[in-house]
Parts: C-alpha cells; structure tokens; sequence
C-alpha cells in the first residue's frame, strides 16, 4: 500500500511488523496536539486484548443498534412496496379486472382472507373482477428455475374458459438482452392471452403458434421461454384443483350471467 | 493539510488523475457487472458515494481511538453497515432501481476501493481531508461508471439513460450489454487515458507527484 502523499521527511520504517506502516500523519503535521498521548495513541505495539475486544463489540454494537433502526424504519415501505408491485401485477394479467380480493391458502384450502388480520402471510392468490362485479380469474404465483436464476411470475388464470389470461415476470435475472425477453417479446408475451393447458402448454418456433396450447418460442432465449412454460404448466395444474369457485364464493358476482363450465372440481 | 490547495488537490486526484476506475484499476466487479445502462452506474456510483463519504468521515473520527491491531475488522464493519442501510434505504425509497442493481448494492461491502481509501487515506488524516478525498473519489467513480454504462448502452441498447439516440436502422450491438462488452468498454477507455497520460507527460517531462496509488 502506497502511502497518498509523498512522505519526504519520514524516516525509514523498520519491516520487522506491518502494524508499524500506520502512522499520525496528523502529528507530524505539528496539528496534533495529543501525539505520544498514552491514554489515546498507544506507542507499544501491542494494546491489552481487553481493548481490541471493546473496540470491536462497541463497533459491533453500535452498527447493531443503527440496523435495527433503519430495518424497522424501513419494513413498511419495503412491504407496501412488494404488495403493491403484486398487486399491479395481479391486474396486468387479468385484462378487464379492476379490483381484486386476495385469497390465502389455509391447511390446503384456498380461503378468501380475512382483510381484518392484518397483512396476508403465505402464498396470495388473487382473485379479479370487472367493473360489474363479474369474476375474471385468478393471478396465481409460480416460480421455478430459469437459465440464471429462479424465474418468479404471476400467472392470469380464468377458470371459466380454462385458459391462460395473462403472464407477468415478477424477478427475473435472465441475461439482459437475450433471456430478458421473457418480457419484451411481443410475440411470446402474446401467446399467453389466451394459452389452453390441456393437454399441457407447449413452446414452438418464433412465430409457428397455431394451436390454442402453443406459445411462440424466442430466439436466443430457447431456455427462458421454456422455463416460463413449464411453470405456467406447474403452477396451473398444482392450483386448479383447490381454487374455490368464484361464481358461489364472492357475494358480489350472485346475480352472475356468466355461465359455468363444466367442473373441475 | 499544509496548504490549502491541498485540498482541492486530494479531490481532483480523486476524481481524475487517479481516478479509482481509470488508473487505479480499483472496484472493477461492480463497474463492469452494473453498467449495461448509464443510469446503473449513476444508481451504483450515489449507493457507493453514500457508503464512502460516511465510512471514511466515521474512521477519520474515530482514527485515534481504533487500535491498528483491528482497524480492517472496524473498517468492515462500518462499511458493511453502511452498505445495509443504502441497500434498505433504496429498496424503501426506490424500489425499480434496487430491483435493477440486486445483488450489486451489497456487494458494495467487497467495493475494494472503499476499503482501500480507509485504510490509505481516512485512517492517517483529520476529517477534513478524509472527507474531500472521499468525495473525489466516488465522483470518480461515479464519472468512470457512467462513462463505462454510456457507452454500452449507445452501443448495445441505441439509446442513453432511457432515450433513443441512434438513428432507426441501428442494430443494438447486444454484446455491448452482455459481460463481454464490459471488458472491451473498459479496455478501450483504459487505453484512451493511458494515451492522454503519455501526451500530457510529453508536454511536461518532469510532472511531479504523477504516480498513482498502489490498490490493495
């Protein structure tokens, strides 16, 4: 380590010790009035062990007490953060919802919560309706490994037609300008809009969708576009079944036209 | 400090002739990791000026009272609280940016340039100076960063902080983002300051004080 300024007039340090590489340029400079203070700027080379221990678990206690403070200071910005870019989300993949109401999972069943229990812990699911109060569907999360890293989306489900609504990618550090066009790719995004999983979602070609299950591939993002798919198969298959049903669950959509496909139950 | 053109020497030195990206070749990592867009590099260069100028005010206070013996463990440990306040700060205050540095921000911590600066500089000097250093530093820094994110963005994306700046047909370069186009970005720089070195050292055959610090 270079000393920063060049240091004329210093005498030659001995090499025996590294520790004597520091010095008080400060004293030298004739501004320190405590140079050779004993209380303050030990000359012995060696400290009692009793003050390097303080030293450290002052050190150690006061950036303790400094974290707590800026973590609890920040917590609650940081959640509503996180819950409000889920919540965009969730209304980004069902097209047409314009308030939703979460759902919680509880000891396997998929319950409305309970808004008076504070924040919703667990997995959420959301359930969206229109203007009217007609159900749309369910934004639904899923995760599972992509080319770099776990890939987290929320999936637009509509358990009416049976059908893939809308997908958005949550977390993502796919590579930037290749694998990142999970997002951006016009095409591939479009295939979710509407995306039968029966018999199972399948990825094709750039441009070669023709089937109702068949999402545009990507060129150059061949492994992220596959991710999306199979957890978009995942997550629908693992949630279908225990989604309550809307058309009986929510009390506004009673007087719903929409007519109710045959069960799953 | 002597003189008081000291000071303004400290920060200049900071910010250009021995720039910590440029010639000091220090924080490498997060300046080629960040800086496929310009405003990455701002984003990382304010968290790193923010973390710099508080450690090295910190460790120049309290210079007298850490024993040598320990003061690289004290230098972590108020760098790396530091780095957990930005990183919490951020993620409250601006949650798109934080999501775009991710893992960068704490990575700050192993920032070799701010460690190195506390113990060159901040552990030997009163505050004053320490403090003008710093901040000469992490402009430096920033300056290099967004010169580096710059130019990969132009090259690589066809546009800057956001706008488009190449004309329609532009094909972006894409391996000007990708991790390869951070290596020839900065080789390209490297050797462009190494040119303007040699030319001002041509004009000026004996420039005292030209040597750069050693890193760590």
């Amino acid at each position: 380590m270079a000393d920063p300024l060049p240091q004329t007039s210093s005498p030659p340090k001995p090499a025996s010790s590294n520790l004597t590489v520091i010095d008080d340029d400060g004293a030298r400079d004739g501004t320190d009035l405590c140079h050779g203070c004993d209380t303050k700027l030990p000359q012995a080379p060696q400290p009692s062990p009793l003050r390097l221990i303080l030293t450290l678990g002052i050190a150690g206690s006061l950036s303790g007490l400094l974290l707590v403070t800026v973590f609890l200071a920040t917590a609650p910005a940081i959640e509503r953060n996180r819950i409000e870019a889920l919540e965009r989300a969730a209304l980004d993949v069902l097209p047409g919802a314009e308030r939703f109401e979460v759902f919680v999972e509880q000891d396997g069943r998929v319950v409305r919560h309970d808004p008076s229990l504070g924040s919703p812990s667990g997995t959420t699911v959301y359930a969206g309706f229109d203007g009217d109060g007609e159900p749309i569907g369910f934004a639904i999360p899923g995760s599972g490994p992509g080319f770099q890293d776990t890939l987290e989306i929320l999936i637009g489900w509509d358990p009416f037609r049976r059908r893939v609504i809308g997908m958005a990618v949550l977390e993502t550090r796919e590579t930037p300008g290749l694998g990142d066009k999970i997002i951006t790719d016009p095409d591939f995004t479009a295939s979710f809009e509407s995306l039968s999983v029966e018999p199972t979602a399948v990825l094709v070609g750039p441009g070669a969708r023709s089937e109702e299950n068949e999402v545009d591939g990507i060129s150059g993002a061949t492994i992220s576009a596959q991710a999306i798919v199979n957890i978009v198969n995942d997550s629908v298959s693992a949630w279908d079944q225990r989604l309550p049903d809307l058309t009986t669950e929510s009390e506004q959509s009673k007087d719903t036209t929409r007519e109710r496909p045959e069960q799953a139950q | 400090m002597k003189r008081p053109t000291d000071l303004h020497d400290t920060f200049r030195r900071g910010l250009w002739r021995d720039n910590p990206v440029f010639i000091a070749l220090l924080g490498l990592c997060p300046a080629l990791a960040v800086t496929n867009s310009a405003i990455n590099g701002v984003a990382l260069g304010a968290a790193t000026t923010f973390v710099l100028l508080t450690a090295s005010t910190l460790v120049s206070s309290f210079r007298k009272v850490i024993p040598k013996q320990v003061r690289i463990t004290t230098f972590i440990i108020i760098i790396a609280t530091f780095v957990t306040v930005a990183d919490l700060v951020l993620a409250a205050m601006a949650p798109a940016i934080h999501a775009e540095l991710g893992a960068f921000i704490p990575l700050i911590v192993c920032n070799c340039l701010i460690l190195g600066r506390q113990e060159a500089f901040a552990f030997r000097k009163p505050v004053k100076p320490a403090v003008v250093d710093a901040a000469g530093m992490s402009i430096g820094f920033t300056v290099a960063l967004v010169m580096i994110g710059g130019i990969r963005e132009i090259l690589g994306s066809g546009t800057l902080f956001g706008v488009i700046v190449m004309p329609a047909g532009f094909e972006p370069w894409i391996i000007m983002i990708l991790p390869p186009g951070g290596f020839f970005t900065i080789a390209l720089l490297l050797a462009l300051m190494a040119h303007l070195k040699a030319r001002r050292e041509a004009r000026l055959p004996r420039h005292e004080d030209s040597e750069p610090e050693g890193a760590v």
